[in-house]
């Protein structure tokens, strides 16, 4: 039986369809939303109980009638479902579409079911989650064949099979292994799409044999064996591997090979796709609109994933078919943004303005431009402000819009500077380094400036191949003449930039040998290494560089063969100079072949009295050894002097609600020097490489911390390699009181380990802050009695030591 | 780059003690009072008032070093002060009294005062005797380690004694029970003579028996009748029996194997007690210094406000 007609269809109530369907019912517009399933959002939904939905990105403002903020998965069903009811959305489930037919004004729906829907304008809204990829063998929809996990705690003690290699299948399979038996079967060699974390966890659960791991292994055929078969087990998976084939006997098998479009059904709607290629989406209009007039797709099947995304979408589709015009959401941010720009009017011309003015951007498009800008933010500094600071530790990036900033080549002298000029930029040297600022620059006179955050900026240069290819070179330029060459002008050393070359090597990896032909010049841009000699056939480290210095200069200078090895001491970024065009530099700066003479010298002395020394050498290499090298602050213990009374932690537990965030007796020790553990504030920190709601930073003073929109994922314990990151609830417990507990010995003492029993409050993640927020830095070097903690740069440390 | 305490800043506070030292002395030898030098002079008070002062001084120590939060200096600085001026103290106090002593209560305030820096100076003995011995013992291990790695060679022994006999099973199990980690004070500070001498008695066999066997499977005879009359442990004359019943070399293999994890887990044994006589001397002499110092204060009030109804 056909319906009256209604003004819009919806297809799929999830979050794009809902938004839709509400924004509808909220402004009159007769419609249904039409729903396979029997609930709303079944994606979300089907997530585990409690999960933490992001709302990325998070500066994009959400318009839509329904609400939608981060949260567990509970509270935002729950407000989304109390939405659709508040605005009387005209909803039906159970009701799968099969097939559209029309044009538009007059859409026909068929259901399955045989019941269909007519309608003026249809939103396609399907997403991919509906069509699951299978295993495509023989048996691949047997019971106990599944594509989906709601809860992992459901099975215990079956054998399960996970089939797939992203992060569905990872979590999924470490999620089961803690009650069955889990085998994984990967087609590749490697967990390449994986995210680093889940990388880790797997590979880690692997190696302890909390599962088994199939390599280079793909389904041939599942089985389902007699229910009362002797092995006990329910399916026989027949397995493709290198080796031929073998069979598994399991109980289950899981396959999470991820989504693809519905491109049977969507193409019979008339719709064309751009490509052959299974996982490409139908183009759409900036409207939405399909190649089929008044056939509109949002969402996930139009390419836009993130849920903030799809909503905004749901209730922009309705304006556009109601006829109403609508900017997109992050107009207005955009607009106040620009509005520090004098003389630019309207959204779109300020955006074309700036890929102009910065050579930098020419290769992005308007919209990776908009996604980069709303992560900027627009500074007109007045003259003479300072930008930067030498020596900081901030990490943001600078390009020059207008005006000029002044470098100031002395820090202490304001008026020894240089310009930059608008259309260049500033910054990449912390940004790729991770080391303190390498100069102050003051703006200039009516300068506007584009601040981008670290990873935006990270993001933009691992994206666009020509980003990232000037920034390489301005920094290999600027590199070089700042820490060697100075008195070079920087057009000449543009030359030199060209013949230059960027090396990478993994920690321990040679960057030369001693006896090698010294044919080059490297200068560290990140990481740190170690220079070693050989002395009665092993390596002796004699020092300790980190980024900003060069080495293999005296090779160079002597025309000799290399007198020492140096070797990566964490994983590290070269800029390998070469000889030949160096030497001509030299040819025609004689002061610069002198300066680097110079150095050369005073090295070779310090390397023989290191060589003799031999405990110092030690000591470096111990410390290397530890991580210590990609560290800026160091916690170190003099075991010499260390009564083992444990005040440090119990300092650290009194000023940080009750959780010391150091283990002073875990960790290594050489020759009375213990490294406890304890963050060391890495350059380039571990922690920070996946954190959703980027939590973790970096104040100007080195310190890493972890702010309070820390949503307790655990990304970041899993990422460090020091094991210094706990999740704990975040709660001020009671602390006692000092003279309470010494006169009358009630409650705990000072520094006791209290947990905040605060049930509601979800752990996160804690560390080291360096005590940021206390007068007199770190509470535990301040409370050791003997002076046997210290924090220091190991860089200080080990020159002090040589 | 570390500092310890007591060179804190180059010896500033045993500079400063000796300053006041000096200075007291100084003033005491050219004070000429009406009555021999005694507590009631003007230098009496002067030097009893700086004494008290720094008895209160040197006690809130133990308030300051617990307050973790809010204060801008070390309390290594403040132990290198601690330590100092009170063994300044001494002779503050000592020509406060004016060597006037008697069965009072000001003696005994005076002679709490001894105590306390005595007790304050064995302790100091400890933190600079201890630390590196303790290291140097620990040998990279944390007692935790220790611990663990001796109940894994215990296991190991019993699985190895298990497939000698019977007999050496039994054996082995009773010395597994028979080990004793920690205990009461006294011997945790200075070990049970009794089980050292038996120790040293079992090491001494040990290393005899090993000898034997290891001869033994080189094919050289060894004298058994030694080894049966030698005065040993159930080990050794196991050991014995084994080797003069004529036993196979793939059995002889065990038991030297047996021997070298036993001897393995008496000297983890041994690390693992000398580790625990480490941490309780350099903790136990608080156990009199702190009760010492509430007993001073208790003893110093009063002489205090008894001083003042001699006025």
């Amino acid at each position: 039986m056909a319906q009256a007609r209604v003004k819009i269809a919806i297809v799929g109530a999830g979050p794009g369809g809902l938004s839709a369907a509400a924004r509808a019912a909220e402004t009159g517009t007769s419609h249904v939303l039409l729903e396979a399933s029997k609930q709303l959002a079944n994606t979300i939904f089907r997530y585990q109980k409690g999960k933490h939905v992001m709302a990325e990105p998070a500066v994009l403002p959400l318009r839509a009638s329904v609400p939608f903020e981060a949260g567990t998965r509970e509270r935002i069903l729950a407000g989304w479902q109390d939405g659709v009811q508040r605005h009387g959305v005209n909803m039906r489930y159970g009701a799968e579409v099969t097939r559209i037919a029309g044009r538009q004004g007059d859409f026909t729906l068929a259901l399955a079911g045989g019941d269909e829907v007519r309608a003026e304008a249809v939103v396609l809204a399907i997403g991919l989650q509906g069509n699951l990829r299978k295993l495509e063998v023989p048996g691949d929809e047997l019971p106990y064949v599944q594509y989906q996990l709601d809860d992992p705690d459901e099975y215990h003690d079956e054998t399960i099979v996970v089939v797939g290699a992203g992060d569905a299948a990872i979590e999924n399979a470490l999620a089961l292994a803690g009650h069955n038996s889990v085998i994984v079967l990967n087609r590749r060699d490697e967990f390449a799409r994986a995210k680093e974390g889940n990388l880790k966890g797997i590979l880690r659960a692997i190696e302890t044999q909390a599962l088994e791991c199939l390599y280079g292994a793909s389904p041939a055929a599942i089985e389902a064996l007699a229910p009362k078969d002797p092995s006990g087990h329910r399916l026989r998976f027949r397995i493709k591997t290198r080796e031929g084939e073998t069979e598994v006997l399991c109980d289950r098998i899981i396959g999470r090979l991820g989504a693809l479009p519905p491109r049977k059904f969507v193409e019979s709607c008339g719709i064309r796709f751009p490509s052959e290629d299974l996982s490409a989406v139908p183009a759409v209009s900036p409207r939405y609109e399909s190649n089929v007039p008044g056939l509109y797709i949002i969402g996930a099947l139009a390419g836009y994933p993130l849920i903030k995304q799809c909503i905004n979408q749901g209730y922009e589709v309705v304006e556009f078919i109601c006829g109403r015009e609508v900017a997109p959401a992050d107009e207005g941010l955009l607009r106040a943004k620009f509005a520090r720009i004098p003389g630019l009017t309207g959204v779109d011309q300020a955006i074309e303005y700036i890929g102009r003015r910065l050579p930098l951007f020419a290769g992005l498009t308007p919209l990776q431009l908009r996604e980069f800008l709303l992560d900027s933010e627009i500074r007109t500094p007045a003259p003479g402000e300072l930008v930067v600071q030498y020596n900081d530790y901030t990490d943001t990036f600078f390009s020059i819009l207008r005006g000029q900033v002044d470098i100031r080549l002395d820090p202490e002298d304001p008026a020894n500077t240089v310009p930059l000029a608008a259309g260049k930029f500033f910054g990449e040297m912390s940004l790729i380094s991770g080391r303190r600022r390498a100069a102050t620059i003051a703006a200039g006179r009516d300068c506007v400036l584009i601040e981008t955050p670290r990873r935006s900026m990270n993001k933009l240069i691992q994206s666009v191949e020509s980003v990232r290819r000037a920034i390489d070179e301005t920094f290999l330029v600027r590199a070089i003449k700042m820490q060697i060459a100075p008195e070079v002008p920087e057009d000449e050393l543009i030359e030199v930039g060209h013949t230059a070359s960027i090396r990478q090597f993994a920690p321990g990896e040679a960057l030369f040998k001693e006896g090698e032909p010294g044919d080059s010049l490297h200068l560290i841009r990140s990481g740190s290494v170690t220079v070693a000699h050989e002395v009665g056939g092993r390596e002796i480290v004699t020092a300790y560089l980190p980024s900003g210095n060069y080495v293999g200069e005296l090779a160079l200078l002597t025309d000799s063969p290399r007198t020492a090895t140096v070797r990566a001491a964490v994983a590290t970024e070269t800029i390998r100079l070469h000889g030949t065009v160096f030497k001509v530099l030299m040819s025609v700066y004689p002061e610069l072949e002198a300066k680097l003479k110079e150095k050369a010298q005073k090295r070779l002395r310090d390397s023989a009295r290191t060589r003799g020394g031999g405990r110092a050498s030690n000591m470096i290499e111990f410390l290397v050894e530890q991580g210590v090298g990609e560290a800026t602050d160091v916690l170190l213990i003099d075991e010499a002097l260390c009564v083992h009374c444990d005040n440090c932690e119990k300092a650290c537990a009194d000023t940080h609600d009750g959780t010391s965030l150091l283990d002073r007796e875990a960790g290594p020790s050489f020759a009375h020097l213990h490294v406890p553990t304890s963050c060391r504030h890495c350059e380039h920190p571990h922690c920070m490489k996946d954190c959703p709601p980027d939590a973790i930073h970096r104040t100007p003073d080195g310190e890493v911390y972890i702010a309070d929109n820390c949503i307790g994922c655990g990304n970041c314990q899993q990422n460090c390699p020091y094991g210094v990151i706990q999740m704990a609830v975040k709660g001020s417990p009671k602390k006692a009181s000092l003279w309470q507990w010494l006169l009358f010995g009630r409650g705990e003492a000072p520094g006791t380990e209290v947990h905040c029993e605060e049930k509601s409050l979800a752990k996160k993640a804690v560390k080291c802050d360096m005590c940021k927020d206390q007068r007199g830095g770190p509470a535990c070097v301040r409370a050791c009695p003997t002076g046997a903690a210290i924090r220091v740069s190991p860089q200080d440390f080990m020159a002090m030591r040589r | 780059m570390h500092e310890s305490f007591v060179s804190y800043r180059n010896f500033f506070y045993l500079k400063l003690a000796l300053g006041l030292c000096a200075l007291a002395i100084l003033a005491y030898a050219l004070h000429q009072p009406v009555d021999p030098p005694n507590g009631g002079t003007w230098l009496g008070y002067t030097l009893g008032t700086i004494g008290a002062a720094l008895i209160g001084w040197l006690a809130w120590f133990g308030v300051r070093k617990r307050r973790y939060g809010g204060n801008t200096t070390l309390v290594s600085a403040w132990l290198s002060a601690h330590v100092y001026l009170g063994g300044a103290l001494l002779v503050v106090t000592t020509l406060h009294s004016g060597f006037q002593l008697g069965w009072n209560v000001h003696t005994l305030a005076y002679a709490l005062t001894w105590l306390v820096v005595v007790t304050g100076f064995y302790g100091l003995y400890t933190y600079v005797a201890y630390p590196s011995a303790m290291t140097a013992n620990r040998g990279g291990m944390t007692r935790e380690q220790m611990i663990a790695e001796i109940a894994e060679l215990d296991r190991e022994c019993l699985q190895l004694a298990d497939r000698v006999s019977q007999e050496a099973h039994q054996v082995v199990l009773r010395s597994i029970e028979e080990t004793v980690l920690g205990g009461p004070v006294l011997e945790q500070l200075f070990g049970d003579p009794a089980r050292r001498s038996a120790s040293q008695k079992l090491s001494q066999g040990l290393d005899e028996v090993r000898r034997k066997i290891e001869a033994r499977i080189a094919r050289e005879v060894p004298d058994l009748s030694e080894v049966r009359d030698t005065e040993m442990t159930a080990i050794g004359f196991l050991a014995g029996q084994v080797m003069s019943d004529g036993a196979g070399p793939e059995r002889l293999e065990r038991v030297r194997r047996l021997f070298d994890l036993i001897t393995r887990k008496r000297a983890l044994v041994e690390r693992a007690q000398r580790d625990i006589q480490y941490q309780a001397r350099l903790q136990c002499w608080l156990y009199a210094h702190v009760p010492l110092t509430v007993g001073l204060l208790v003893a110093l009030s009063i002489h205090i406000v008894s001083v003042f109804f001699y006025w």
